[in-house]
């Protein structure tokens, strides 16, 4: 991760690719745009060589509004996309992001195994708690009581899905919980992410304004967490088990050594790369 | 094309439909635009030899593709000790079509058997929609999950007229 922080002079705004989101108004994921180009103003970093990759959903949008590298792929498929490109360009700041959908019920084994592999690289799910892109369907973290959907007209009965206890226990290196309703903070977070080498999760509430209206509460429920970082496991965990889903802050600092193989082949010219899939 | 890392080059690589920009669009005019750009990307790329093997003579032909060109050779192996020439096209370019390149591979011939893996002989039909095929056309499509055997094929080759 340890890439030369070499653009001081650019600010948030110039992270920006000019593109009007098409999310819609009040939806969290503004806010998140916001904090991601706040982080990568604070380390200064080239935008040539950062990397967003995403998956499907209304949070997987995001890397079109950035102006970096941005590759936005298959539902479900951020993660492994993201660890080919880190593994294969480790030079590079290689970002994942998308929704609670997308990583936890269709990539919820990518994620499992992503935290367990350790690539050196940070994942942001912008949790709302439902599909929003199709429309407001459960989704693995929506409470099991929630029956606004027609397709759980009594809720899904299925108790709820807790993305930091899993990720504590696959092996992630990094966890940590922000709120879109504190882009700043958030900012913070996602800096202290990045810079932390190893598979850096952050776990972004995020509301969903249209199928989720009363998530705008949430600006109210969140609340930083009273204790600091830690970096024993166990203290986690335990820390996990009082935890509200509101806790806001750095849960976790482990010093796994990120999983980085030997490179075997490098092209440094896109005509190289053409050539390949020549006949 | 630019690579990550390459300075003003940065660009989202969207699998949602874009414009030529990158940039995801809804526009019926962009998909348009970029459904024929596909096309045309797909259509003029030069396939050389590769779409199909073609081997051996003969006025008689199979047709095949994928996994059913191993006993496909082998019949014609059989037929070869024989004495009874028979071409084989093994296709692995289903798409784009490759109209005069079949039409070149099977000239001469006069009896065409498809041999294909499936109930519904859906290379068979698909075939028959998309090429003017030579000479009498016979099929032979058999489900899985049991390989087609060699001798099915050689089977149908000499018993033509019983099928
Ligand atoms: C393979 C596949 N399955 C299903 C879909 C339909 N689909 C699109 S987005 C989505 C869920 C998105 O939810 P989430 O990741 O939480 O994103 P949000 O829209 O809430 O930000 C689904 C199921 C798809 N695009 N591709
Ligand atoms: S549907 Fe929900 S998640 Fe999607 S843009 Fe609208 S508010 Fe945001
Ligand atoms: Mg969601």
């Amino acid at each position: 991760m340890e890439r030369a922080e070499t653009s001081p002079s650019l600010k948030a705004r110039d992270y920006k690719s000019g593109l009007k989101p098409v999310w819609c108004p009040g939806c969290g994921d503004f806010s998140v745009l916001q904090a991601v180009t706040k982080a990568l103003a604070e380390l200064a970093l080239a935008p040539e060589d950062v990397a967003l990759v995403s998956g499907i959903g209304c949070s997987s949008r995001l890397p079109a509004y950035l102006d970096v590298y941005g590759f936005h792929a298959v539902h479900g498929r951020a993660l492994p996309v993201a660890t080919g490109l880190k593994i294969s360009r480790p030079e590079l700041t290689v970002l994942a992001a998308g929704g609670d959908g997308d990583g936890f019920s269709i990539g919820g084994n990518h994620f499992m195994h992503a935290c367990r592999r350790n690539v050196d690289m940070t994942y942001i799910v912008m949790d709302n708690q439902v599909y929003g892109m199709t429309k407001g369907q459960a989704s693995p973290t929506t409470d099991p009581e929630w029956d606004k959907s027609k397709l759980t007209p009594d809720g899904t009965q299925i108790s709820a899905y807790y993305p930091l206890v899993i990720a504590l226990a696959s092996g992630a290196n990094f966890i940590a919980r922000a709120s879109s309703s504190d882009p700043n903070g958030a900012a913070k977070v996602i800096v202290d992410a990045i810079r932390h080498p190893g598979f850096s999760f952050v776990h972004m509430l995020s509301p969903c304004v249209t199928f989720r209206p009363e998530q705008r509460l949430w600006k109210k429920s969140v609340h930083p967490a009273p204790v600091a970082a830690t970096k024993d496991p166990a203290v986690a965990a335990r820390r996990l088990m009082t935890d509200d889903n509101f806790y806001l802050g750095t849960l976790y600092e482990g010093s796994r050594k990120p999983y980085q193989p030997e490179l075997i082949a490098s092209v440094d010219l896109p005509s190289e790369l053409e050539a390949g899939f020549l006949l | 094309m630019t690579l990550p890392g390459m300075p003003g080059g940065q660009y989202t690589a969207d699998g949602l439909e874009h414009n030529p920009l990158g940039n995801p669009s809804s526009r019926a005019e962009d998909h348009s635009a970029q459904l024929e750009k596909r096309k045309r990307k797909l259509e003029q790329f030069e396939y050389g030899d590769h779409w199909a093997s073609i081997e051996g003579s003969g006025e008689t032909a199979v047709i095949t593709w994928g996994s059913s060109c191993g006993p496909v050779r082998e019949a014609l192996a059989l037929m070869a000790a024989e004495g009874i020439p028979t071409r084989l096209v093994a296709i692995r370019l289903l798409l784009p079509i490759q109209p005069e390149r079949l039409a070149s591979a099977l000239k001469g011939v006069k009896r065409v058997l498809v041999v294909e893996q499936s109930h519904g002989a859906q290379f068979h039909l698909y075939l028959r929609a998309h090429y003017d095929l030579p000479g009498e056309v016979k099929s032979l499509a058999i489900p899985g999950p049991l390989m087609i055997r060699p001798d099915a094929v050689y089977h149908r080759l000499t018993h033509w007229e019983e099928s």
